[in-house]
Protein backbone atom coordinates (compact mmCIF):
# COMPACT_ATOMS: atom_id res chain seq x y z
CA UNK A 1 0.00 0.00 0.00
CA UNK A 2 2.95 2.22 0.57
CA UNK A 3 4.33 1.78 -2.45
CA UNK A 4 1.08 2.56 -4.48
CA UNK A 5 0.78 5.38 -1.99
CA UNK A 6 4.03 6.83 -2.97
CA UNK A 7 3.19 6.40 -6.61
CA UNK A 8 0.19 8.47 -6.62
CA UNK A 9 1.89 11.38 -4.68
CA UNK A 10 4.53 11.38 -7.43
CA UNK A 11 2.49 11.09 -10.15
CA UNK A 12 -0.23 14.03 -8.81
CA UNK A 13 3.33 16.00 -8.41
CA UNK A 14 4.02 15.00 -12.27
CA UNK A 15 0.97 15.47 -13.50
CA UNK A 16 0.21 18.94 -11.57
CA UNK A 17 3.86 19.77 -12.87
CA UNK A 18 2.72 19.06 -16.27
CA UNK A 19 -0.65 21.44 -16.53
CA UNK A 20 1.80 24.24 -15.06
CA UNK A 21 4.06 23.67 -17.70
CA UNK A 22 1.17 23.37 -20.39
CA UNK A 23 -1.05 26.15 -18.98
CA UNK A 24 1.94 28.70 -19.02
CA UNK A 25 2.67 27.65 -22.85
CA UNK A 26 -1.46 28.52 -23.84
CA UNK A 27 -0.65 31.90 -21.41
CA UNK A 28 0.36 33.47 -24.74
CA UNK A 29 -2.83 32.53 -26.76
CA UNK A 30 -5.06 34.22 -23.94
CA UNK A 31 -2.90 36.91 -22.49
CA UNK A 32 -5.98 38.92 -21.68
CA UNK A 33 -8.12 36.01 -19.89
CA UNK A 34 -7.70 37.40 -16.12
CA UNK A 35 -9.70 34.07 -14.67
CA UNK A 36 -6.97 32.11 -16.78
CA UNK A 37 -4.11 33.47 -15.22
CA UNK A 38 -5.57 33.79 -11.90
CA UNK A 39 -5.91 29.82 -12.29
CA UNK A 40 -2.20 29.80 -13.36
CA UNK A 41 -1.28 31.19 -9.79
CA UNK A 42 -3.06 29.03 -8.25
CA UNK A 43 -2.02 25.60 -9.30
CA UNK A 44 1.69 27.20 -9.33
CA UNK A 45 0.29 28.00 -5.32
CA UNK A 46 -0.88 24.11 -5.15
CA UNK A 47 2.69 23.12 -6.52
CA UNK A 48 4.84 24.50 -4.20
CA UNK A 49 2.53 24.09 -0.93
CA UNK A 50 2.66 20.03 -2.09
CA UNK A 51 6.08 19.57 -3.41
CA UNK A 52 7.56 21.67 0.28
CA UNK A 53 5.49 19.30 2.31
CA UNK A 54 6.63 16.30 0.69
CA UNK A 55 10.10 17.64 1.32
CA UNK A 56 9.03 18.15 4.49
CA UNK A 57 7.53 14.60 5.27
CA UNK A 58 11.09 13.13 3.46
CA UNK A 59 12.76 14.42 6.36
CA UNK A 60 10.20 13.84 9.18
CA UNK A 61 9.42 16.96 9.79
CA UNK A 62 6.49 18.14 11.27
CA UNK A 63 4.69 19.34 7.53
CA UNK A 64 0.96 19.89 9.66
CA UNK A 65 1.01 23.77 9.54
CA UNK A 66 1.50 23.94 5.57
CA UNK A 67 -2.31 22.76 5.45
CA UNK A 68 -3.15 25.83 6.37
CA UNK A 69 -1.41 27.93 3.96
CA UNK A 70 -3.57 25.12 1.53
CA UNK A 71 -6.62 25.62 2.76
CA UNK A 72 -6.15 29.46 2.85
CA UNK A 73 -4.19 30.49 -0.02
CA UNK A 74 -6.69 27.59 -1.98
CA UNK A 75 -9.96 29.34 -0.86
CA UNK A 76 -8.47 33.10 -1.65
CA UNK A 77 -7.64 32.14 -5.13
CA UNK A 78 -10.46 29.55 -6.53
CA UNK A 79 -12.42 33.13 -4.66
CA UNK A 80 -10.98 35.62 -7.21
CA UNK A 81 -11.42 32.96 -9.89
CA UNK A 82 -15.17 32.29 -9.59
CA UNK A 83 -15.73 35.77 -8.80
CA UNK A 84 -14.92 37.09 -12.09
CA UNK A 85 -16.77 34.03 -13.59
CA UNK A 86 -19.98 35.44 -11.78
CA UNK A 87 -22.49 38.36 -12.36
CA UNK A 88 -21.82 41.37 -10.99
CA UNK A 89 -23.81 40.44 -7.85
CA UNK A 90 -22.46 37.01 -6.97
CA UNK A 91 -19.36 38.66 -7.44
CA UNK A 92 -19.86 41.07 -4.82
CA UNK A 93 -21.75 38.21 -2.46
CA UNK A 94 -17.95 36.35 -2.91
CA UNK A 95 -15.89 39.20 -2.35
CA UNK A 96 -18.10 39.65 1.52
CA UNK A 97 -18.12 35.98 1.98
CA UNK A 98 -14.36 36.06 1.80
CA UNK A 99 -13.60 38.60 3.37
CA UNK A 100 -16.03 36.98 6.44
CA UNK A 101 -14.06 33.82 6.33
CA UNK A 102 -10.42 35.39 6.80
CA UNK A 103 -11.39 37.49 9.43
CA UNK A 104 -13.35 34.60 11.41
CA UNK A 105 -9.85 32.83 11.06
CA UNK A 106 -7.75 35.33 11.85
CA UNK A 107 -9.56 35.73 15.08
CA UNK A 108 -9.86 31.98 15.95
CA UNK A 109 -5.87 31.43 15.24
CA UNK A 110 -5.51 34.60 17.23
CA UNK A 111 -7.41 33.75 20.34
CA UNK A 112 -6.00 29.90 19.56
CA UNK A 113 -2.73 29.93 18.51
CA UNK A 114 -2.07 26.13 19.36
CA UNK A 115 -4.31 25.58 16.66
CA UNK A 116 -2.09 26.18 14.09
CA UNK A 117 -0.75 22.85 14.61
CA UNK A 118 -3.30 20.53 14.39
CA UNK A 119 -5.97 20.30 11.69
CA UNK A 120 -8.53 23.47 12.29
CA UNK A 121 -12.04 21.50 11.37
CA UNK A 122 -13.54 25.01 11.17
CA UNK A 123 -10.99 26.53 9.21
CA UNK A 124 -11.33 23.12 6.75
CA UNK A 125 -15.20 24.11 6.71
CA UNK A 126 -14.88 27.49 5.98
CA UNK A 127 -12.75 27.27 3.02
CA UNK A 128 -13.90 24.41 1.17
CA UNK A 129 -17.42 24.83 1.64
CA UNK A 130 -18.14 27.95 -0.21
CA UNK A 131 -15.74 26.83 -2.92
CA UNK A 132 -17.97 23.61 -3.65
CA UNK A 133 -21.19 26.71 -3.36
CA UNK A 134 -19.54 28.18 -6.10
CA UNK A 135 -19.11 25.76 -8.68
CA UNK A 136 -22.84 24.89 -7.88
CA UNK A 137 -23.43 28.43 -9.01
CA UNK A 138 -21.12 28.28 -11.96
CA UNK A 139 -22.52 25.40 -13.14
CA UNK A 140 -26.06 26.94 -12.70
CA UNK A 141 -24.94 29.99 -14.65
CA UNK A 142 -23.49 27.98 -17.44
CA UNK A 143 -27.13 26.31 -18.39
CA UNK A 144 -28.14 28.29 -21.06
CA UNK A 145 -24.44 29.56 -22.24
CA UNK A 146 -21.18 28.47 -23.38
CA UNK A 147 -19.73 27.76 -20.01
CA UNK A 148 -15.96 28.57 -18.96
CA UNK A 149 -13.53 26.29 -16.76
CA UNK A 150 -16.47 23.40 -17.25
CA UNK A 151 -13.83 20.82 -16.43
CA UNK A 152 -12.23 22.36 -14.02
CA UNK A 153 -15.36 23.54 -12.40
CA UNK A 154 -16.22 19.45 -12.26
CA UNK A 155 -13.03 18.79 -10.94
CA UNK A 156 -13.31 21.37 -8.05
CA UNK A 157 -16.64 19.93 -7.05
CA UNK A 158 -16.02 16.72 -7.03
CA UNK A 159 -12.25 16.89 -5.11
CA UNK A 160 -13.09 19.69 -3.00
CA UNK A 161 -16.77 17.88 -2.05
CA UNK A 162 -14.94 14.16 -1.12
CA UNK A 163 -12.15 15.57 0.41
CA UNK A 164 -13.09 17.95 2.74
CA UNK A 165 -14.83 14.87 4.60
CA UNK A 166 -11.11 13.62 4.50
CA UNK A 167 -9.95 16.53 5.97
CA UNK A 168 -12.50 17.17 8.61
CA UNK A 169 -11.48 13.54 10.24
CA UNK A 170 -8.45 14.55 9.70
CA UNK A 171 -7.47 14.74 13.41
CA UNK A 172 -8.71 11.41 13.86
CA UNK A 173 -5.41 10.28 12.47
CA UNK A 174 -3.48 10.65 15.70
CA UNK A 175 -6.10 8.03 17.27
CA UNK A 176 -5.95 5.33 14.34
CA UNK A 177 -3.01 3.05 13.07
CA UNK A 178 -0.99 3.91 10.32
CA UNK A 179 -2.47 1.64 7.60
CA UNK A 180 -6.34 3.11 8.37
CA UNK A 181 -4.26 6.94 7.90
CA UNK A 182 -3.04 5.69 5.08
CA UNK A 183 -5.89 4.58 3.31
CA UNK A 184 -7.46 7.90 4.24
CA UNK A 185 -4.79 9.57 1.96
CA UNK A 186 -4.99 7.09 -0.55
CA UNK A 187 -8.77 8.06 -1.17
CA UNK A 188 -8.10 11.70 -1.13
CA UNK A 189 -5.12 10.97 -3.39
CA UNK A 190 -7.23 9.18 -5.91
CA UNK A 191 -9.68 12.01 -5.94
CA UNK A 192 -6.76 14.59 -6.07
CA UNK A 193 -5.76 12.59 -9.35
CA UNK A 194 -9.08 12.59 -10.99
CA UNK A 195 -9.03 16.33 -10.56
CA UNK A 196 -5.72 17.30 -12.00
CA UNK A 197 -6.88 14.71 -14.88
CA UNK A 198 -10.04 17.25 -15.47
CA UNK A 199 -7.44 19.97 -15.05
CA UNK A 200 -5.40 18.37 -18.27
CA UNK A 201 -9.00 17.83 -20.23
CA UNK A 202 -9.75 21.79 -19.47
CA UNK A 203 -6.12 22.57 -21.19
CA UNK A 204 -6.84 19.83 -24.47
CA UNK A 205 -10.20 20.62 -25.11
CA UNK A 206 -10.21 24.71 -24.46
CA UNK A 207 -6.67 26.39 -23.22
CA UNK A 208 -4.80 24.79 -26.11
CA UNK A 209 -7.24 26.00 -28.38
CA UNK A 210 -6.41 29.52 -29.81
CA UNK A 211 -10.35 30.31 -30.91
CA UNK A 212 -10.97 30.08 -27.60
CA UNK A 213 -12.06 33.12 -25.74
CA UNK A 214 -11.11 32.59 -22.15
CA UNK A 215 -12.70 35.00 -19.87
CA UNK B 1 2.29 13.41 23.89
CA UNK B 2 0.91 10.06 24.83
CA UNK B 3 -1.10 8.96 22.18
CA UNK B 4 -4.46 6.64 23.15
CA UNK B 5 -5.18 4.26 19.84
CA UNK B 6 -9.08 3.40 18.97
CA UNK B 7 -10.04 0.37 19.61
CA UNK B 8 -9.89 -1.85 16.20
CA UNK B 9 -13.57 -1.90 15.73
CA UNK B 10 -13.89 1.93 16.46
CA UNK B 11 -11.42 2.26 13.45
CA UNK B 12 -13.14 -0.05 11.11
CA UNK B 13 -16.01 2.29 11.77
CA UNK B 14 -13.95 4.92 10.99
CA UNK B 15 -13.33 3.79 8.13
CA UNK B 16 -16.23 2.74 6.88
CA UNK B 17 -18.24 5.87 7.51
CA UNK B 18 -15.61 7.30 5.54
CA UNK B 19 -15.51 5.46 2.72
CA UNK B 20 -19.20 5.23 2.42
CA UNK B 21 -19.36 9.19 3.13
CA UNK B 22 -16.94 9.37 0.13
CA UNK B 23 -18.96 7.30 -1.98
CA UNK B 24 -21.84 8.74 -1.47
CA UNK B 25 -20.42 12.45 -1.92
CA UNK B 26 -18.69 11.78 -5.50
CA UNK B 27 -21.74 9.94 -6.34
CA UNK B 28 -23.19 13.06 -5.91
CA UNK B 29 -21.36 15.18 -7.16
CA UNK B 30 -21.39 13.11 -10.44
CA UNK B 31 -25.26 13.10 -11.00
CA UNK B 32 -25.23 16.80 -10.60
CA UNK B 33 -22.85 17.00 -12.73
CA UNK B 34 -25.20 14.62 -15.21
CA UNK B 35 -28.08 16.82 -14.47
CA UNK B 36 -26.19 19.66 -15.45
CA UNK B 37 -24.80 17.97 -18.47
CA UNK B 38 -28.59 16.77 -19.49
CA UNK B 39 -30.26 20.07 -18.98
CA UNK B 40 -28.00 22.10 -20.42
CA UNK B 41 -28.40 20.07 -23.62
CA UNK B 42 -32.13 20.33 -22.92
CA UNK B 43 -31.73 24.07 -22.95
CA UNK B 44 -29.53 24.52 -25.98
CA UNK B 45 -32.05 22.27 -27.91
CA UNK B 46 -34.50 25.01 -27.33
CA UNK B 47 -32.86 27.62 -28.07
CA UNK B 48 -31.93 26.65 -31.51
CA UNK B 49 -35.55 25.22 -31.86
CA UNK B 50 -36.34 28.75 -31.23
CA UNK B 51 -33.67 30.38 -33.02
CA UNK B 52 -34.45 28.27 -36.44
CA UNK B 53 -38.48 29.13 -35.67
CA UNK B 54 -37.09 33.25 -35.92
CA UNK B 55 -34.79 32.54 -39.22
CA UNK B 56 -37.89 30.60 -41.03
CA UNK B 57 -40.40 33.39 -39.64
CA UNK B 58 -37.84 36.15 -41.17
CA UNK B 59 -37.02 34.06 -44.69
CA UNK B 60 -40.73 33.98 -44.87
CA UNK B 61 -40.86 37.28 -44.39
CA UNK B 62 -38.28 38.41 -46.91
CA UNK B 63 -40.19 35.26 -49.65
CA UNK B 64 -43.46 37.82 -49.19
CA UNK B 65 -41.08 40.92 -49.43
CA UNK B 66 -39.38 40.12 -52.89
CA UNK B 67 -42.84 38.32 -54.03
CA UNK B 68 -44.82 41.56 -53.45
CA UNK B 69 -42.07 43.48 -54.94
CA UNK B 70 -42.02 41.46 -58.20
CA UNK B 71 -45.68 41.84 -58.05
CA UNK B 72 -45.50 45.70 -57.97
CA UNK B 73 -43.33 45.43 -60.45
CA UNK B 74 -45.82 43.54 -62.91
CA UNK B 75 -48.77 45.87 -62.26
CA UNK B 76 -46.48 48.79 -63.21
CA UNK B 77 -45.02 47.75 -66.39
CA UNK B 78 -48.43 46.32 -67.29
CA UNK B 79 -49.95 49.93 -66.43
CA UNK B 80 -47.16 52.01 -68.17
CA UNK B 81 -47.97 49.48 -71.34
CA UNK B 82 -51.45 49.90 -70.89
CA UNK B 83 -52.56 53.22 -69.47
CA UNK B 84 -49.32 55.17 -70.76
CA UNK B 85 -47.35 53.94 -73.74
CA UNK B 86 -50.71 53.21 -75.33
CA UNK B 87 -51.86 57.30 -74.89
CA UNK B 88 -48.96 58.22 -75.67
CA UNK B 89 -49.48 56.18 -79.27
CA UNK B 90 -53.04 58.05 -79.69
CA UNK B 91 -50.94 61.24 -79.37
CA UNK B 92 -48.35 60.22 -81.74
CA UNK B 93 -50.55 59.04 -84.19
CA UNK B 94 -52.71 62.40 -84.14
CA UNK B 95 -49.06 64.52 -84.39
CA UNK B 96 -48.29 62.48 -87.45
CA UNK B 97 -52.39 62.96 -89.04
CA UNK B 98 -52.04 66.73 -87.88
CA UNK B 99 -48.44 66.82 -90.35
CA UNK B 100 -50.32 65.69 -93.19
CA UNK B 101 -52.80 68.47 -92.85
CA UNK B 102 -52.13 70.92 -95.43
CA UNK B 103 -53.76 73.94 -93.43
CA UNK B 104 -50.78 73.76 -90.72
CA UNK B 105 -48.68 77.12 -90.88
CA UNK B 106 -44.55 76.33 -91.21
CA UNK B 107 -44.18 77.20 -87.15
CA UNK B 108 -46.87 74.93 -86.39
CA UNK B 109 -45.74 72.24 -88.60
CA UNK B 110 -42.25 72.40 -86.33
CA UNK B 111 -43.92 72.66 -83.02
CA UNK B 112 -46.30 69.41 -84.16
CA UNK B 113 -42.82 68.21 -85.07
CA UNK B 114 -41.78 68.84 -81.94
CA UNK B 115 -44.28 66.93 -80.31
CA UNK B 116 -43.80 63.61 -82.36
CA UNK B 117 -40.15 63.82 -81.20
CA UNK B 118 -40.75 63.96 -78.20
CA UNK B 119 -43.58 61.60 -77.55
CA UNK B 120 -41.61 59.00 -79.92
CA UNK B 121 -38.83 59.25 -76.67
CA UNK B 122 -41.22 58.76 -74.17
CA UNK B 123 -42.90 55.66 -75.76
CA UNK B 124 -39.48 54.70 -76.10
CA UNK B 125 -38.54 54.78 -72.47
CA UNK B 126 -41.91 53.53 -71.14
CA UNK B 127 -40.97 50.64 -73.44
CA UNK B 128 -37.78 50.12 -71.83
CA UNK B 129 -38.92 50.57 -68.11
CA UNK B 130 -41.17 48.34 -68.80
CA UNK B 131 -39.38 45.80 -70.02
CA UNK B 132 -36.76 46.09 -67.01
CA UNK B 133 -39.49 46.02 -64.83
CA UNK B 134 -40.48 42.35 -66.22
CA UNK B 135 -38.99 41.25 -69.39
CA UNK B 136 -42.50 40.24 -71.64
CA UNK B 137 -40.36 37.75 -73.39
CA UNK B 138 -39.89 35.38 -69.77
CA UNK B 139 -43.45 35.09 -69.57
CA UNK B 140 -43.86 34.24 -73.12
CA UNK B 141 -40.90 32.25 -74.36
CA UNK B 142 -39.53 30.89 -70.88
CA UNK B 143 -36.33 31.32 -69.22
CA UNK B 144 -33.59 30.23 -71.58
CA UNK B 145 -34.75 32.80 -74.01
CA UNK B 146 -34.61 35.89 -71.74
CA UNK B 147 -31.11 35.23 -70.84
CA UNK B 148 -29.75 34.99 -73.77
CA UNK B 149 -32.46 37.99 -74.42
CA UNK B 150 -30.22 39.65 -71.37
CA UNK B 151 -26.92 38.32 -72.73
CA UNK B 152 -27.15 39.95 -76.04
CA UNK B 153 -28.87 43.24 -74.23
CA UNK B 154 -25.40 43.19 -72.18
CA UNK B 155 -23.12 42.53 -74.98
CA UNK B 156 -24.31 45.15 -77.32
CA UNK B 157 -24.09 48.31 -74.39
CA UNK B 158 -20.33 46.92 -72.91
CA UNK B 159 -17.63 45.23 -73.46
CA UNK B 160 -18.59 42.56 -72.07
CA UNK B 161 -18.33 38.76 -73.74
CA UNK B 162 -20.72 36.25 -72.35
CA UNK B 163 -20.17 32.79 -73.14
CA UNK B 164 -23.19 30.66 -72.27
CA UNK B 165 -24.42 27.59 -71.88
CA UNK B 166 -28.28 27.38 -70.84
CA UNK B 167 -30.30 24.25 -70.78
CA UNK B 168 -33.73 24.11 -70.25
CA UNK B 169 -34.99 23.36 -66.96
CA UNK B 170 -38.43 21.57 -67.15
CA UNK B 171 -40.99 21.58 -63.97
CA UNK B 172 -39.50 25.09 -62.87
CA UNK B 173 -42.63 27.58 -61.77
CA UNK B 174 -42.63 31.03 -63.39
CA UNK B 175 -42.01 32.39 -59.84
CA UNK B 176 -38.42 30.16 -59.58
CA UNK B 177 -37.62 31.23 -63.44
CA UNK B 178 -38.23 35.19 -62.43
CA UNK B 179 -35.77 34.58 -59.66
CA UNK B 180 -33.35 32.80 -61.35
CA UNK B 181 -33.16 35.28 -64.00
CA UNK B 182 -32.95 38.52 -61.63
CA UNK B 183 -30.02 36.60 -60.44
CA UNK B 184 -28.42 36.08 -63.54
CA UNK B 185 -29.02 39.85 -64.21
CA UNK B 186 -27.94 41.18 -60.70
CA UNK B 187 -24.80 38.85 -60.95
CA UNK B 188 -23.76 40.22 -65.00
CA UNK B 189 -24.45 43.71 -63.13
CA UNK B 190 -22.04 43.66 -60.44
CA UNK B 191 -19.64 42.46 -63.11
CA UNK B 192 -19.82 45.46 -65.20
CA UNK B 193 -19.62 47.90 -62.49
CA UNK B 194 -17.38 46.42 -59.90
CA UNK B 195 -14.77 43.54 -61.88
CA UNK B 196 -13.44 45.11 -65.31
CA UNK B 197 -14.12 41.25 -66.34
CA UNK B 198 -13.85 41.23 -70.34
CA UNK B 199 -15.22 37.74 -70.64
CA UNK B 200 -18.24 36.02 -68.41
CA UNK B 201 -19.37 32.53 -68.60
CA UNK B 202 -22.76 32.14 -66.99
CA UNK B 203 -23.71 28.09 -67.47
CA UNK B 204 -27.19 26.69 -66.45
CA UNK B 205 -26.85 23.02 -65.97
CA UNK B 206 -30.15 20.40 -65.49
CA UNK B 207 -29.49 18.08 -62.62
CA UNK B 208 -31.61 15.19 -62.24
CA UNK B 209 -33.34 16.72 -59.49
CA UNK B 210 -32.67 20.35 -59.68
CA UNK B 211 -29.85 22.30 -60.98
CA UNK B 212 -27.03 24.11 -60.91
CA UNK B 213 -26.15 27.95 -62.27
CA UNK B 214 -22.38 29.46 -62.64
CA UNK B 215 -21.07 32.34 -63.25
CA UNK B 216 -17.23 32.95 -63.69
CA UNK B 217 -15.84 36.01 -64.89
CA UNK B 218 -12.04 37.13 -65.55
CA UNK B 219 -12.06 40.36 -63.48
CA UNK B 220 -10.06 41.81 -60.60
CA UNK B 221 -11.95 39.37 -57.48
CA UNK B 222 -12.62 40.39 -54.41
CA UNK B 223 -11.39 38.81 -50.66
CA UNK B 224 -14.09 36.80 -49.57
CA UNK B 225 -13.67 37.64 -46.22
CA UNK B 226 -14.13 41.38 -46.76
CA UNK B 227 -17.30 40.32 -48.60
CA UNK B 228 -18.76 38.67 -45.17
CA UNK B 229 -17.88 41.34 -43.50
CA UNK B 230 -20.33 43.99 -45.89
CA UNK B 231 -22.15 42.97 -48.67
CA UNK B 232 -24.06 45.31 -50.89
CA UNK B 233 -27.84 45.48 -51.53
CA UNK B 234 -27.12 43.59 -55.08
CA UNK B 235 -25.91 40.76 -53.20
CA UNK B 236 -27.95 40.97 -50.74
CA UNK B 237 -30.82 40.23 -53.24
CA UNK B 238 -29.10 37.32 -54.73
CA UNK B 239 -28.60 35.30 -51.43
CA UNK B 240 -32.43 36.39 -50.18
CA UNK B 241 -33.57 34.77 -53.94
CA UNK B 242 -31.53 31.83 -53.10
CA UNK B 243 -32.99 31.13 -49.92
CA UNK B 244 -36.48 31.84 -51.83
CA UNK B 245 -34.95 29.10 -54.44
CA UNK B 246 -34.55 26.35 -51.67
CA UNK B 247 -30.86 26.41 -53.25
CA UNK B 248 -27.37 27.19 -51.28
CA UNK B 249 -24.98 29.93 -52.81
CA UNK B 250 -21.11 29.46 -52.96
CA UNK B 251 -18.70 32.39 -54.17
CA UNK B 252 -14.95 31.35 -54.87
CA UNK B 253 -12.76 34.54 -55.13
CA UNK B 254 -9.46 35.65 -55.06
CA UNK B 255 -8.01 39.43 -56.03
CA UNK B 256 -6.75 39.53 -59.49
CA UNK B 257 -8.28 36.23 -60.14
CA UNK B 258 -11.57 36.40 -60.82
CA UNK B 259 -14.80 34.96 -59.39
CA UNK B 260 -17.14 32.48 -59.67
CA UNK B 261 -20.86 32.11 -58.33
CA UNK B 262 -22.55 28.99 -57.80
CA UNK B 263 -26.13 28.35 -57.24
CA UNK B 264 -26.78 24.61 -56.45
CA UNK B 265 -30.59 23.38 -56.30
CA UNK B 266 -30.68 19.70 -55.00
CA UNK B 267 -34.45 19.98 -56.10
CA UNK B 268 -36.32 22.54 -57.23
CA UNK B 269 -40.15 20.97 -57.58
Amino acid sequence: MDIINDILTYLSLAILLLNIFLYLKGYSLHRQAVVFKIFVLYIICMFAVLATSNVYAMFSTDNLYLSHLYFISQFILLSLFYGRLFTRKQQLIAHIVCILVLIILGVHYFMEPDLWYTFSLLEVFLTSFPLVIYSIIHLYNSLNKKGAYLYINAGILMYLSSSTLIFLLGNYQFGLDESTVSNMWFMNKVLYLIYLLLMLLEWKYNISQSKHKLP
Amino acid sequence: MEIQYLSIQTQASVVAALVYGIIFLVLLTSGLLLFFHYSRRKIVQKEIEKINLKLEYQRKILRTTINTQEEERKRIAQDLHDAISSKLNVISLTANMLLESEDLSKEQKSSVEHILGVTTITIESSRKIAHDLLPPILDKFGLKVALEELFDDFTKSSHLQILHEIQTISGLSQTKELHLFRIVQELINNTVKHSKATQMSIDLIRKPLGFELSCKDNGTGFSIGLLHKRSGIGLQNIKSRTVILDSSLHIDSTPDRGSTFTIISPRHE
